[in-house]
């Protein structure tokens, strides 16, 4: 886990500095909920980045949606590494290809995530960072209640819903703070 | 004194998609093994051999029906047979035309890589794919120790076809749906070529060629150099064909979707249930042929909108390139029924109703070439594809200039043309970037660069990287460091397509 929070803070953080606080504050979350005995998976973890959100804690709500893509990722990893191995056999291209057409940022807008706040530019046009704040909260909030329903994932479909989710949570943090 | 490699065997194999024409070529002779009419009730094999070998040509029946390695071994088991009656060796190499193998050099080693990639677009082709890989799958098998060659059958060995200006859409949707031709019958209008430049000394053709066979296509030909050609990404782009669609409306298509047709089942429909047989209400796999039909006055309407379609792509070929006065008309049924090359430049415009009964006349006197009122010049050849085949063979060089690709892992689909630079300073049109893990990334929507190629040892480090390459709709490809060596891509022009993991230096 360590090392995943590490990459996707890598690629998030374009300063040192607000990297390894985000880092430290990542594992006291973690340390917090380890009392939870395996409760604490993705959807835990989505569900306090959304309360955090709404009330305001910027910080916070960043670390909760840093340790949500975390277990996205694994969990994309898993089910696409599962999805490969039953298709063995088939055509390794086109598995290939059906898995790309489902990964997050497929079905996405480009303007969907604020991208210059990741940007290790002086990027100072991050205009529109709120506007839609509302609308990918909405979604979030709905996939929360389909991941509730459905507790096995093993499916290109389901594949497409995670990535949906990692899409909408990294949407979300990318207009929670102007600069990092 | 010839070099030994000439005074082997070589085998050269045209596969078509319902056809395999097999010639071993030994010190001059030549012995040529068929297949014809693969799908339907019974088979028909032929064996010809060259005329000092002395021996008579031989025809009988099989039956293999629509079994496509049964039909490959049965022609492939003859080959070996005739060649060991004859004590001849076995070939040294053999080459197989491809059609729909991905952008790449005129001859390539047959590679697992290779015939993933022929299987994956076995969807453009009309079975002719997946015949060719039948055929590859005996050849192997029966020759192990032969050198196995895809020779391309593209019109054109580089991009020289794909015109930004003819294809309305962004930058953005080409690359990304990978909207580049390079279209083909490249082989049949090489062997036109050479014909000419064999038979009446032009070495330079500039002119319209047009191939009609199973497959049609028509092409312009400018001093030598493929300008335009109807075949651009499938066996079913152009005109009706055998059963072929033809080029069709963009909302036929949208319609059948719509509707409820399975976007899985519309390459069958294009490439094996349409054309001339859907025009005449026959199934795809009836015993009628075409010329059956063009001589069967009760289908005259399916007859006429089979010219007319040929017809209207020469008629695009002439308004393209009004400077073209010279025609070629090629193929098994444009050679066979000579009336159909002056009725086709009848319907196209580019003559009179009375000029193409004199064409047709003179044709038929067994005039080959015809100089009609000094205004254009029309030709009939009879192609040897499988002699070319065998010329683009010997010219083969080892030197590849493909990049393997293999191991890694299509993260946006798409095809890209430019130069590979490391790092976020080789963004921009133009460049493919090559990001390390530890390479800076600006995220930066306003200059995207042509392609990205991420190049590390843990996928998941370009995660998000990944990401942004598909919201922007760049094409991306993984590739595991302990695979490939990044240093021999740098700086390098390639074309880069991430779902069959190609690369090919430009």
């Amino acid at each position: 886990m360590r090392q995943q929070i590490d990459l996707i803070l890598h690629e998030l953080y374009p300063s040192q500095e607000i990297r390894a606080s985000m880092y430290e504050k990542c594992l006291s979350f973690l340390a917090d909920s380890e009392g939870l005995n395996g409760q604490c998976d993705y959807s835990f973890k989505l569900n306090m980045l959304l309360m955090r959100e709404r009330a305001g804690g910027n910080d916070d709500a960043h670390a909760w949606g840093v340790l949500t893509l975390c277990d996205l990722m694994e969990e994309i990893r898993r089910l696409r590494e599962e999805f490969l191995v039953n298709s063995s056999g088939h055509n390794s291209f086109e598995m290939d290809l059906k898995l790309a057409l489902r990964l997050p940022g497929e079905k996405m807008e480009c303007d969907e995530i604020v991208w210059s706040v990741f940007s290790f530019d002086d990027v100072d046009d991050v205009g529109g960072k709120t506007v839609d704040i509302a609308k990918v909260r909405d979604r979030l909030e709905k996939s929360m209640g389909a991941i509730e329903k459905s507790n096995r994932f093993c499916s290109l479909d389901d594949i497409g819903r995670l990535s949906s989710i990692y899409g909408d949570v990294l949407a979300m943090l990318s207009r929670l703070s102007p600069r990092y | 004194m010839q070099p030994e490699s000439d005074l082997c065997s070589t085998m050269a194999i045209n596969v078509g998609s319902s056809s395999i024409k097999i010639s071993v070529f030994n010190r001059g002779e030549r012995v040529d093994v068929n297949i014809n009419f693969i799908g339907l009730q019974s088979q028909l094999v032929k064996l010809r051999f060259s005329k000092g070998l002395s021996i008579e040509s031989e025809t009988y029946s099989v039956t293999v029906g629509d079994d496509l390695l049964k039909a490959a071994g049965v022609i492939v088991n003859k080959v070996k047979d005739v060649l060991e009656s004859l004590k001849w060796s076995a070939p040294k190499k053999i080459g197989h035309r491809v059609k729909f193998a991905g952008f790449g050099p005129s001859v390539q080693g047959i590679t697992k890589h290779q015939e993933q990639i022929l299987e994956f677009n076995d969807y453009l082709s009309s079975r002719h794919n997946s015949l060719c890989l039948a055929v590859i799958h005996e050849t192997k098998k029966i020759f192990p120790n032969a050198m196995q060659l895809m020779v391309r059958d593209q019109a054109v060995n580089d991009f020289s076809l794909h015109a930004k200006e003819k294809i309305p859409f962004v930058n953005s949707i080409v690359r990304r749906y990978g909207l580049y031709s390079s279209g083909y019958h490249g082989l049949a209008i090489k062997a036109c070529l050479e014909e000419l430049k064999d038979k009446y000394r032009i070495l330079k053709f500039t002119g319209v060629i047009c191939q009609i066979g199973s497959g049609v296509s028509v092409s312009v030909v400018v001093d030598g150099v493929v300008k335009f050609n109807t075949m651009q990404f499938a066996a079913c782009d152009g005109p009706i064909m055998h059963n072929r669609s033809g080029t069709q409306p963009v909302g036929l298509v949208l319609r059948l979707l719509k509707y409820g047709v399975d976007a899985g089942n519309l390459p069958n429909l294009f490439n094996r249930e349409s054309g001339i047989y859907g025009l005449a209400g026959l199934s795809a796999n009836s015993d009628v042929t075409v010329e059956n039909i063009l001589s069967d006055n009760s289908l005259k309407s399916a007859k006429d909108s089979y010219l007319l379609s040929i017809a209207t792509e020469l008629f695009k070929a002439i308004s393209l390139f009004p400077e073209v006065a010279n025609f070629v008309f090629s193929g098994g049924l444009a050679t066979k029924h000579k009336w159909i090359g002056p009725e086709l430049l009848y319907r196209a415009k580019a003559i009179s109703r009375d000029s193409s009964s004199k064409l047709t006349q003179q044709f038929e006197k067994g005039h080959v070439f015809a100089n009609e009122d000094q205004r254009i010049n029309v030709v009939l050849v009879d192609i040897d594809e499988q002699n070319m085949i065998n010329n683009e063979m010997k010219a083969y060089s080892f030197k590849e200039r493909s990049f393997n690709f293999s191991a890694g892992a299509c993260e946006v689909p798409g095809t890209s043309v430019g130069f590979v630079r490391e790092g976020v300073g080789s963004w921009g049109a133009g460049n493919i970037c090559l990001s390390l893990s530890n390479s800076a990334f600006s995220f930066d929507t306003n200059n995207l660069p042509e392609a990205f190629i991420f190049f590390g040892g843990n996928r998941n480090a370009f995660f998000i990287r990944a990401i942004f390459a598909r919201a922007t709709k760049v094409p991306a490809i993984f590739i595991e460091d302990s695979e490939f060596d990044a240093r021999s891509i740098i700086n390098k022009k390639i074309i880069l397509d991430t779902p069959t993991r190609m690369a090919f230096e430009l």
